[in-house]
């Protein structure tokens, strides 16, 4: 059975229909690239996989069970793991808090001290030192902060990565360390859901789904 | 009588007569004695003002002092029988043994007698002893047609209009900064919530309770208000004191201006205090005669003379743990007020909406 599955999703902002009759299966220890023009309507997709947009039509399933019978708070900061396209992190705060935030948010067990040094690991792991990690989000270049948001989708130890364009901002080469983080992650069994216009990110993937934008079929 | 307890008059010469004794002994004041040139043991003869034939002899026994001239005032009025120095004690049974003999001998025209000029005055510990004291004296016997009054509790009443007017005013100033400060709090909050929406938007995404949010926000202004609670308590501690007696000193002036116009256009104070402890009579020395340093001057009896107490012309504190308690009450209810505000705001965001409208 399929972890995370789309049956015959609708969706539609207002009258504009962006997603219909849309129906995936999400399996673990895969990694997913879903890719398609710039407004197919990746994103709200990936807003409807983590529970932030409802459908307007068909249903999702978490291990088999609707989504809407399960606490949609406790599915968003346990069970996924979400890399926004806009980042979505607190400016104000360092890079370090904005992951030990989300830590916290996620009743991850173990002292202050504990989660600041797990903090650290993952910052460091994609590629952001200690001055970096402590310095205000405001204060990073847009690469860096794509990371410090990718560093906390994975700070506590999600089942599913939802990551939308997470290489947008990064050059190929950090790309490439920033893929191989997530390859290592589903082959620990996590589920990766990538949104993507590279190619070579696409290619790299286990499975591949492409969106068209309605209307412009 | 109270000034011989607080020390104020004390007796120089001779003792005090035995309480309760019949016998004629009084004391008298050492410039009375010196105008008079009466020393310990002299007899003094008192004629009843209305009858000058009927005469009492009293014998000195003590001559008292006052720390503190306070006739100047009104001996510069004329005020023979106003005039401190001419204060004569005795004990009441004297005096009451004075009262009927004169009773006696003006039983042909009662109107003549002594009792007809005696004026009684007693001193209470407090106005609940006064208050027993006016029930008291009706059942009794004392006739309807009297009236107990107290010129010290009115003057201590007057004393307290200018305290009052200051609370009033006071009380209507704080309600108004109360009503606005919550309405500034309230939209200052609204204006904070609404800044800090897309924080709301992002924490609610990564599956924070809406719940925990509006708390936490509840929790924010809450410190903010602790904070200002004691920094309101230490200010207002230390500058209520000052400020209130400024502002009383500028109301009191008020009313003296007024008590002095009250002597301009009627040439004399308004005379109160003057008081005896129940067991003293006191004569007004109106019959001294042709003895007293200000003799003549038969005029309706002032019993001593004071000027106008403000009785409360300072507060020595305005903070009390009630009032320190109002404030937290009041603060608390206001911050409870917006937090709940900033509460239903934070409730209604939708974090896809809050993330998606971002400007
Ligand atoms: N809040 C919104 N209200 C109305 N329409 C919206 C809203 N958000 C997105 N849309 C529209 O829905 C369509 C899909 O948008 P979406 O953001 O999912 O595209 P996308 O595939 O992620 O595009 P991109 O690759 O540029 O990120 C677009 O046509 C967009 O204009
Ligand atoms: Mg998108």
């Amino acid at each position: 059975m399929a972890l995370l599955s789309l049956r015959n999703i609708d969706f539609s902002y207002g009258k504009t229909p962006v997603l219909k009759g849309v129906t995936l299966d999400f399996e673990e220890g895969k990694t997913y690239c879903i890719v398609g023009k710039s407004g197919a309507g990746k994103t709200t997709l990936l807003s409807i996989l983590s529970g932030l947009a409802s459908p307007t039509g068909g249903e999702i399933l978490y291990n088999g069970e609707d989504i809407k019978s399960i606490n949609k708070y406790e599915y968003r900061s346990k069970y996924i793991g979400v890399i926004f396209q806009s980042f979505n992190l607190i400016t104000k705060f360092t890079a370090l808090e904005n992951v030990v935030l989300s830590m916290d948010i996620a009743s991850v067990k173990g002292s202050v001290r504990d989660k600041k040094n797990k903090a650290l690991e993952l910052l460091k792991s994609v590629g952001l030192d200690e001055d970096e990690a402590n310095r205000r989000v405001l204060k990073l270049s847009g690469g860096q902060q794509q990371r410090v948001a990718i560093a906390r989708a994975l700070s506590y130890d999600a089942q599913i990565i939802l990551a939308d364009e997470p290489t947008g901002n990064l050059d190929e080469e950090t790309q490439k360390e920033i893929m191989d983080i997530f390859k290592e992650l589903s082959k620990q069994g996590k589920c990766v859901i990538l949104v993507s216009h590279s190619k070579s990110v696409a290619e790299s993937c286990d499975v591949r789904f492409e969106l068209t934008r309605l209307g412009k079929r | 009588m109270t000034d011989f307890s607080d020390g104020t008059t004390s007796i120089v010469e001779g003792k005090v007569f035995t309480e309760g004794t019949e016998k004629l002994e009084c004391i008298i004041s050492s410039e009375l004695a010196t105008y008079n040139e009466l020393s310990v043991g002299d007899e003094i003869i008192l004629s009843n003002p209305q009858n000058e034939e009927e005469t009492y002899s009293l014998s000195v026994v003590g001559i008292y002092k006052k720390a503190s001239s306070q006739g100047d005032m009104s001996s510069r009025f004329g005020f023979t029988m106003s005039d401190p120095a001419n204060e004569i004690y005795l004990s009441y049974s004297a005096l009451d043994s004075i009262a009927k003999k004169s009773e006696e001998k003006n039983s042909d025209d009662t109107s003549l007698s002594l009792k007809n000029t005696l004026n009684a005055t007693y001193t209470f510990a407090d106005v609940k002893d006064y208050e027993i004291f006016e029930e008291e004296v009706y059942t009794l016997g004392l006739d309807e047609k009297y009236t107990v009054s107290s010129s010290d509790i009115t003057a201590f009443e007057n004393s307290l209009v200018p305290l009052e007017t200051l609370s009033t005013t006071a009380g209507y100033f704080l309600v108004v900064i109360l009503l606005i400060g919550a309405v500034i709090l309230i939209v200052l909050n609204i204006f904070n919530v609404r800044e800090r929406k897309y924080e709301i938007g992002v924490l609610t995404a990564m599956g924070m309770k809406k719940g925990k949010v509006a708390l936490q926000f509840i929790a924010e202004i809450f410190i903010v208000t602790i904070c200002a609670v004691i920094i309101g308590v230490i200010v207002g501690g230390i500058s209520a004191v000052p400020v209130t007696n400024a502002l009383l000193e500028n109301q009191n002036s008020a009313s003296t201006m007024q008590s002095q116009q009250i002597k301009e256009n009627f040439g004399r104070e308004s005379n109160m205090g003057g008081m005896t402890p129940p067991n003293m009579g006191e004569i007004a020395p109106d019959g001294m005669g042709d003895k007293m340093p200000d003799s003549g001057s038969l005029m309706g009896g002032f019993p001593g003379t004071q000027a106008m107490r403000n009785y409360v012309t300072e507060v020595n504190s305005a903070m009390s743990f009630t009032v320190v308690l109002q404030m937290l009450l009041i603060a608390l209810g206001l911050t409870l007020v917006s937090g709940v505000v900033s509460a239903l705001f934070v409730m209604r965001y939708e974090p896809l909406k809050i993330l998606s409208n971002r400007d």
